[in-house]
């Protein structure tokens, strides 16, 4: 796998103002409304929100794998530096072996119908042009690479005849195949119970490691991107609204919708601890707000929040807001405000 | 767990009631249209035409169209546009009631096995198997045959074999609102199961039988006058599509008219019932 | 796992089965008057009817000759035409091969037009093929089978002089030819509703998670259509059309009459005309072994075909 930062050093993935459309009875929202981000080589971006924020629908514009309804209208994705939406041809010669993408479910990304060998390894055959035997080869090699026990006798199965654990690490072995730079993943363990969720995890980050691969990490699990990724950007409403390294993300958020994320997320050392949940519910695509997005469930927002726009700025060290407030954020998150944080965001139980 | 395929944003309620509210389907205005015509056409019979339908005129057989016959007389000097329009008043007037009873038999049927389930629904289903084990026309003709030639058999034959589509829809629709919140609470609160099942299940499963009937009324169209062009429909001398194809086959080498223009007719009937039928569906489908 | 499938699905049959035979029986006493004078029509002499009355058991209780029915039925006696002097299963075995052949040119026909105009139409849901397609559907699902044939028959007997205008030929090679236009007919006829059925499985399919997985691996554009999309679609076609098999079977009953072919269909329009109840009693219930033999086909090819079910 090689670490390619490119002539210039530019990043392996770049989205610039990307624009997705779905169709909804004549009226066509934005599902996405112009979001950007970067990937560099052998980096781990997590992409995290609600459903419905949009964050399947941008990996999947990535891959031109969008479905019927759903259309890229607006932005460039660039890899490597060509646009793969304006160049359709270059986009299909790179998938699998430049960007690739593992689905939520594998029962249903696994064709029932073919041997889970065949799956594995036929796109990456046609590509390299291997003989049966080669693929074999190559077959058993990936599987035994995923951790896949009894790779000879469990590539002959049917996917409904393997556990959902393995029925996963077949769909990585499948993915990675073609040698892909960059890994799309989303959310391939919100299915699995938590003991495999754990495994594939721990896989995933000793393929990051071995074979220095790129991944955009779709999830609204907070802990997963804590465990696996670099950086990670926070997605609402179909925009990003906060970006930056995961550790001081996760500590001291700048952006309301991450800050009430993190509370949102049970702490397994304080079970008497109180839950929290922000409160209200994510717009649908038809019917987002003006101004801040988040401004009809954020517990600092202003009058001013209405009304106008509010993109990404630069906060320093490599960090982003959408919030044209950080600093009430920053108030909110330390300890001394505990009492004001409640207050404003009640817990669901005590 | 979310579903496997990808799902596109919901849209939210106020969207939802704004998109049904904005327009209506350009199919079910053609088809109205078309049928509107066809119907008050059959309606207003002895205003559009000159002719008594069964008026022979054996000095002019097989003119062709001319002033007085606008589409020309067939074989025993009757004046085919009259029996066109004469037939459309009989074809139609049959399949419309003809649907009827399938469509409240089968409703009923479909209801009582999706509710119940048990016994009840497998004796429901197994008749439904063994008269879906004959085909339609098979079963329609030796029913025909018992019961003896007119109308009446028709229509019952015609019950006897169309039920089963309605009660399949039906008992799927029941059985998903069976265990919708509504009906729980309406359980839960006491209330008989007739009147649950008459107020709260009925309005609601019946919709998809209602969409189906509209295709079921061109199925029934093309049964009768199928029935008719092998002799065994609605007996003479009533005009009848089927009937008027079948006496115009000799005359194919001839007069091809005679046979096919009265199939003209019966596909432009089926087309606009089609539209209509698919027009309705889009309205009335639940987000 | 196979057998064992195959198993379950005879035993379901046989409830089926027994209606039907219920069905056919009792059909004869719905006739007004007695079943014997109706089963002799023109034959029906004092002596003919009590013998008819011992045969079938008349005076007995109806469960009892219900099983006097079952006991002829399975010996292979189906009664004597009273038009043709002969006896009935005689006259449906001499007439089968007919209907058999033009069931087969039908089925064949209607999967060669059925299947590409799906597939085009489901490549591109909302495109030019499928609004076409869909616009060709709606109209088609409302012409009457027999106008079709006549349609046929004026174009390419009459004008173009290419097939016979009716009737089955004289020598082997005479039949295959007459039954063209016939098994086209049909074909046509139940296309509307096959393409429209096989375009929503089809479209499914290639709307599919597995689809999109193939795609976004790198598998190219038409070796996924082929690989997964189809092979996943073709199954649920296998239903589809198994399913059909009731239409396909009524499309030939009809067309029969329109060629003047020797089949099942016209010998039974023409007993139904001459009060030959036995001749229409048979036919019904051959045509109903020959659909639910074909079911029972279907479910088989699908356990063949899909290794979920094969597998078990």
């Amino acid at each position: 796998m090689s670490q390619d930062p490119g002539p210039d050093g530019q990043p392996l993935l770049q989205v610039e103002d990307l624009r997705v459309t779905v169709s909804a009875g004549g009226a066509r929202p934005d599902a996405v409304g112009g979001i950007s981000l970067a990937v560099a080589s052998g980096e781990a971006v997590g992409l995290v929100g609600e459903s419905g924020s949009g964050k399947s629908l941008t990996l999947r514009a990535i891959l031109g794998l969008l479905p019927p309804g759903a259309s890229v209208t607006g932005g460039r994705v660039l890899y490597r530096g060509t646009d793969l939406i304006a160049d359709p041809r270059a986009l299909r010669r790179l998938r699998g072996t430049g960007i690739s993408m593992i689905f939520q479910e594998p029962m249903t990304a696994l064709s029932p119908v073919a041997r889970v060998g065949d799956q594995m390894i036929d796109a990456a055959r046609r590509h390299h042009g291997w003989s049966r035997d080669e693929a074999r080869r190559h077959a058993i090699r990936l599987a035994r690479q995923m951790g896949i026990p009894d790779a000879e006798a469990t590539l002959s199965l049917y996917p409904h005849e393997l556990s959902g654990g393995l029925r996963q690490r077949v769909m990585i072995a499948a993915a990675l195949a073609g040698e892909p730079a960059l890994l799309l993943c989303d959310e391939p363990t919100t299915a699995l119970d938590v003991t495999i969720q754990d495994q594939i995890i721990k896989l995933l980050a000793r393929l990051r490691d071995e074979l220095s691969m790129s991944m955009l990490y779709v999830t609204h699990d907070l802990a997963v991107v804590a465990q696996l990724c670099d950086r990670v950007e926070v997605m609402y409403a179909g925009r990003i609204v906060e970006s930056g390294p995961v550790t001081a993300t996760f500590s001291r958020p700048v952006h309301p919708y991450t800050m009430g994320l993190l509370r949102a997320t049970p702490d397994v050392d304080d079970v008497q601890g109180d839950l929290y949940a922000i409160p209200g519910y994510a717009p649908g695509v038809a019917d987002r707000p003006a101004g801040c997005p988040f401004h009809p469930r954020c517990p600092v927002a202003s009058p001013e929040c209405q009304s106008g726009s509010f993109p990404l700025r630069e906060v320093g060290d490599g960090r982003a807001t959408a919030c044209a407030f950080p600093e009430r954020v920053a108030k909110l998150a330390g300890t001394e405000a505990e009492a004001e944080v409640s207050s404003l965001w009640p817990p669901c139980w005590s | 767990m979310s579903a496997p395929s990808l799902e596109l944003p919901a849209i939210a309620p106020a969207a939802r009631t704004a998109a049904r509210h904005r327009r209506v389907p350009p199919s079910l205005i053609a088809g109205a249209i078309i049928l509107g015509l066809i119907v008050a056409a059959a309606i207003a019979a002895p205003l559009i035409t000159s002719y008594n339908p069964d008026q022979q005129d054996l000095s002019h057989v097989l003119a062709g169209p001319s002033a007085q016959h606008w589409l020309g007389t067939d074989q025993l000097g009757r004046d085919v546009w009259s029996r066109l329009v004469y037939g459309a008043r009989t074809d139609l007037q049959v399949a419309f009631i003809a649907v009827l009873s399938p469509f409240a038999l089968g409703s009923l049927l479909g209801v009582l096995a999706g509710y119940f389930g048990g016994w009840l629904d497998g004796v429901i289903m197994r008749l439904a198997d063994v008269v879906v084990a004959f085909p339609f026309y098979v079963l329609v003709i030796l029913l025909v045959f018992v019961l003896g030639p007119g109308t009446r058999s028709i229509y019952i034959a015609i019950t006897v074999v169309s039920w089963v589509s309605y009660a399949r829809i039906v008992r799927g629709e029941t059985q998903v609102a069976r265990e919708q919140e509504y009906v729980l609470s309406a359980r839960i609160a006491g209330l008989g199961r007739t009147r649950i099942i008459l107020r709260h299940i009925l309005p609601n499963v019946i919709t998809q039988a209602i969409v189906f009937a509209m295709s079921d009324i061109v199925l029934d169209i093309l049964a009768i006058v199928t029935l008719g062009y092998l002799g065994l429909g609605i007996p003479p001398p009533t005009p009848d599509w089927g009937s008027m194809m079948a006496s115009g086959q000799e005359f194919l080498t001839t007069h091809w008219e005679l046979a096919t223009i009265p199939g003209i007719a019966v596909v432009i009937t089926g087309l606009g019932l089609s539209l209509l039928g698919d027009g309705l569906a889009d309205v009335l489908r639940v987000e | 796992m196979l057998l064992r499938y195959i198993a379950r699905r005879l035993v379901l049959v046989v409830p089926v089965a027994l209606g039907v035979t219920l069905l056919a029986f009792f059909s004869i006493h719905l006739v007004p008057g007695d079943p014997a004078r109706t089963f002799l029509g023109d034959r029906a002499t004092p002596q003919t009817v009590a013998a008819l009355h011992r045969a079938w058991g008349l005076d007995h209780p109806i469960p009892v000759q219900y099983w006097l029915f079952m006991d002829r039925l399975f010996h292979g006696n189906l009664g004597q035409s009273l038009y043709y002097q002969s006896s009935v299963a005689g006259l449906i075995i001499s007439r089968l091969p007919v209907t058999l052949l033009l069931l087969a040119y039908a089925a064949a026909g209607a999967v060669l037009i059925s299947v590409p105009l799906a597939l085009a139409a489901a490549r591109r849901p909302d495109g030019i093929a499928d609004q076409a397609v869909r616009a060709v559907g709606i109209v088609g699902i409302g012409m009457p089978s027999f106008w079709v044939g006549t349609i046929l028959i004026i174009v390419l007997a009459l004008h173009a002089g290419l097939f016979p205008v009716a009737g089955y030929g004289s020598s082997l090679p005479g039949h295959l030819w007459s039954l063209v236009l016939p098994g086209l007919t049909v074909a046509i006829s139940i296309a509307p509703m096959l393409v429209r059925s096989l375009r929503t499985a089809m479209i499914d399919a290639l709307n599919s998670d597995y689809v999109a997985f193939a795609r976004a691996k790198g598998a190219g554009g038409t070796a996924v259509l082929l690989r997964y999309g189809l092979r996943n679609a073709s199954i649920s076609a296998v239903s589809i059309l198994g399913i059909n098999i009731g239409f396909l079977v009524g499309g030939t009953l009809v067309i029969e009459n329109v060629f003047a072919l020797p089949g099942l269909g016209s010998l039974m329009v023409q007993s139904v005309l001459d009060r030959d109840f036995p001749v229409v009693q048979g036919i019904t219930l051959i045509f109903a072994v020959i659909v639910v033999l074909v079911y029972l086909l279907t479910d088989v090819a699908y356990a063949l075909l899909d290794p979920r079910v094969r597998l078990g």
